[in-house]
């Protein structure tokens, strides 16, 4: 099965690491040296399986757009180390894990971001304070409680799959733009300090992601929209 | 030790394993066998047993071969193999074998001939850090290697659970190291499987029978090359980023090393915001979210980079642990200058209420460590004062905070304040000077510790003398374990809240873990299932948090009403 990938579309794939495990294969597996390393500076057992499973779910995933077998599949450092398809330029992707579900998204030709995070009770107090824009901190102030923590995880993946769409990390000043904390908001980039020209060349929109969880994507130009697409070997 | 028996294939089929993998497998008739001649190196120069197997009618069998069968049983058979074993002699002539000599786990080979000779256990397959591994599919593949000549790996436990594969091999060149061969096996296999240790040596260790010599080769001491040298001992800025870490990472904080990454312990961008935020309460530095990527990320770096950014550090003495519009609770530091314990507990008090931490004197900077109960306490009220200048005061101390909070409470009253809740979680009672002290280290001394006699009796002469004054005291902990065990405390005639885990109390034998004698009526004892950790860890803090929390909105309601 090959899948067709349009420009006007973002596909959006979820998976479960800790689930729909596989027997990682031992001596043939696809995994580059790079990947191998990674997996094995991970300290604790489950960090290193999921990571491995992500990856393996990425190449499977991949492979469904290239046509390319999971083991030949090369990463290569693009625009702001994002990694690229060596071979396949065109073909843009982000990825993004939490707690044992990944979010891939793969677009043609298309920056894309995605951020997932799964939810947590905590005092998010001197984050906000210090990585939040004023306008942000405004709309917090008006909610509490329960709330309040989802209005943050709102704005903060909505952050942070803008940042990895434009794939400059977090050494962007995150107080310098703001992200609405509304709920399924589709457009939700309201400013950035860097110019209105940002406005109309990102969207960021936020997605369905499994319950307990919060996720956001983010893609160059305003015309396309989110495909979700299902997982199956 | 192999085991062999003779069997007939009669198809092909799969199963699932426990696990739920679906393998092929290869189902065989596998006797009974019967064996028809022991040989040993006496009478044949070799030690092997023959086995027949597979019925044959006598009259098809011709007649030397009947006088073989003979020797053995009624029985003559089809086929006739050797195997080649260790110890002929436990076996004898006419002896039937069956399928039973196996057992669940054994590792087969398929000969060349169609024989499938049992190579070992499956003990073969080993958990590394959890991952299931064929040690013999590592050798294997280190066999694959070109310059490799002969290669055993083998599981050491290196004792404390710190089991590791350890790999010796020859090669065939001498410029080939044992790190190009780690390099090698990077790209062939994953982390875990690589062996801790490759030992090149000149030859393997064999035994009389050629077979490689395994109860040898561990007596060879590898040079431990893996990948996480031995760390060393983190310094007081280090303990305070480790607690600090450990409490947004879910993580045993013995198993976080000053060289680990945080990105390597399960840390994503929002914990690493969090850490820097946590970063900036507690030792008033602000560093770049990006430090946590590009500088290291690790304990080690980032203690020095926060050395490096306040040379002459102000450590903020009063952390704001939660924030809130309510009138604060302050809890205290604990032995060390600890105030990560109350992280998880401030996170589960009601989203209102603020939290306050108040921090020991002299901890990251050079202002003199505090050695006395009442000095920590003084230092503590001189703070407290700065947020709320007057009563009535929430305190709150877990462990040795409590004995601190309690000497607030007590100087406070002292001078006429008042405080509205006193809240001790799980503190025991310092049994200091009495005779108490005294029983329990000589019940040490005949379990053969030395150490509370040696300082009892130092503190003892040290006060004689009033040298304790002259004690310069290198680190927090070590100032605070002195003034913790010189405390005598006074009686305190107020309401006390004591939270107390069941496990402790079972530990002390008392009720009040030591204080009952030093509080009147207003002693309120809360239990709570658990341990003296457990008490302040999720999920099991919750419950104290709501205990905890109630208590504050009933003495806040009152004071209020009057």
């Amino acid at each position: 099965m090959k899948e067709e990938l349009s420009f006007e579309q973002v596909h959006l794939w979820t998976v479960h690491l800790d689930t729909d495990r596989e027997e990682l294969p031992i001596s043939r597996h696809p995994f580059s040296h790079h990947e191998l390393s990674r997996a094995s500076s991970y300290k604790f057992e489950q960090l290193q399986t999921r990571f491995l499973m992500g990856r393996l779910r990425l190449r499977q995933i991949l492979s469904l757009y290239t046509g390319c077998p999971i083991e030949q599949l090369e990463f290569t450092p693009g625009h702001g180390g994002k990694p690229l398809l060596k071979k396949y330029p065109k073909i843009r992707f982000s990825l993004s894990r939490s707690d044992g579900v990944q979010m891939v998204a793969v677009a043609y030709d298309r920056e894309v971001g995605v951020d997932l995070e799964k939810l947590r009770n905590d005092d998010f107090g001197g984050v906000v304070a210090r990585f939040f824009s004023p306008a942000e901190k405004a709309s917090l102030q008006t909610v509490a409680g329960r709330e309040m923590s989802e209005v943050f995880f709102r704005i903060w993946t909505r952050k942070e799959a803008y940042l990895k769409a434009m794939g400059v990390g977090l050494s962007y000043s995150l107080p310098a733009f703001t992200m609405s904390g509304r709920i399924g908001d589709t457009d939700a980039l309201v400013h950035d300090d860097g110019g209105d020209c940002a406005l109309t060349s990102w969207r960021v929109a936020e997605i369905s992601a499994p319950a307990g969880f919060n996720a956001a994507l983010a893609a160059a130009g305003k015309e396309w929209e989110c495909h979700y697409c299902q997982f199956s070997l | 030790m192999s085991r062999g028996i003779l069997g007939k294939k009669l198809g092909m089929t799969g199963m699932f394993t426990p696990e739920g993998r679906f393998v092929p497998v290869t189902v065989i008739e596998a006797g009974p066998c019967v064996v028809t001649q022991v040989k040993t190196k006496d009478t044949d120069g070799y030690d092997a047993l023959q086995l027949g197997f597979g019925g044959k009618r006598k009259d098809r069998v011709n007649k030397p071969l009947q006088g073989h069968f003979r020797k053995s049983s009624d029985q003559c058979f089809r086929y006739l193999k050797e195997f080649s074993v260790a110890n002929p002699g436990d076996y004898s002539l006419g002896q039937e074998l069956t399928v039973e000599i196996f057992k669940t786990g054994d590792r087969g080979r398929w000969l060349e001939d169609g024989f499938l000779q049992v190579l070992g256990r499956c003990d073969g397959q080993v958990k590394i850090n959890g991952f299931r591994v064929e040690i013999a599919e590592v050798e294997s593949m280190i066999l694959d290697l070109p310059y490799v000549g002969q290669a055993v790996v083998v599981l050491e436990n290196g004792g404390a659970g710190n089991r590791g594969l350890v790999a010796y091999l020859t090669v065939n060149s001498e410029a080939v190291t044992s790190g190009d061969i780690r390099t090698a096996l990077n790209d062939m296999l994953p982390g875990y499987m690589i062996p801790g240790s490759i030992t090149v040596l000149s030859q393997l260790p064999l035994t009389s029978s050629g077979k490689v010599d395994r109860k040898a080769l561990s007596n060879i001491k590898p040079v431990r090359r893996g990948p996480r040298p031995k760390s060393r001992k983190p310094n007081d800025c280090e303990k305070q980023l480790i607690a600090i870490w450990r409490s947004l990472l879910d993580v045993d904080v013995k198993s976080i090393d000053v060289r680990d990454n945080f990105f390597d312990l399960g840390g994503s961008s929002l914990l690493a915001a969090q850490m820097i935020d946590q970063v900036e309460r507690f030792f008033a530095t602000k560093l770049p979210l990006d430090t946590v990527w590009f500088q290291g990320g690790t304990i080690e770096s980032l203690a020095a980079l926060i050395g490096e950014k306040s040379p002459a550090v102000e450590v903020p003495s009063l952390v704001t642990i939660k924030e809130g519009p309510r009138l604060p609770l302050f809890v205290v530091h604990v032995r060390g200058g600890h105030l990560s314990d109350y992280y998880h507990l401030a996170r589960c008090l009601s989203p209102e209420q603020s939290v306050i931490g108040l921090q020991a004197r002299g901890i990251f900077n050079h202002e003199p460590l505090d050695s006395s109960v009442r000095s920590m306490a003084a230092y503590c009220i001189e703070n407290m004062k700065r947020v709320q200048e007057t009563g009535p005061y929430l305190i709150a101390g877990y462990s040795s905070g409590g004995t601190v909070a309690f000497e607030m409470a007590r100087q406070l009253h002292e001078r006429g304040e008042s405080v509205a809740m006193l809240a001790m979680l799980d503190t025991f009672c310092p049994s200091t000077g009495s005779a108490r002290r005294w029983k329990k280290a000589m019940a040490r001394l005949v379990e053969g510790k030395t150490h509370d006699i040696r300082d009892a009796i130092y503190s003892a002469m040290m006060r004689c003398l009033r040298l304790d004054r002259l004690i310069k005291f290198r680190d927090p902990h070590s100032a605070h374990k002195w003034a913790f065990m010189n405390y005598n405390p006074r009686k305190y005639g107020h309401r006390v809240d004591l939270m107390l885990a069941t496990d402790s109390i079972q530990r002390a034998d008392d009720e009040t873990l030591g204080w009952g004698r030093f509080l009147g009526d207003g002693c309120r004892v809360h239990k709570f299932v658990g341990d003296h950790v457990e008490l302040i860890k999720y999920p099991r803090v919750t419950e104290l948090a709501r205990v905890l929390q109630e208590r504050i909105d009933k003495v806040q309601a009152r004071d209020g009403a009057s």
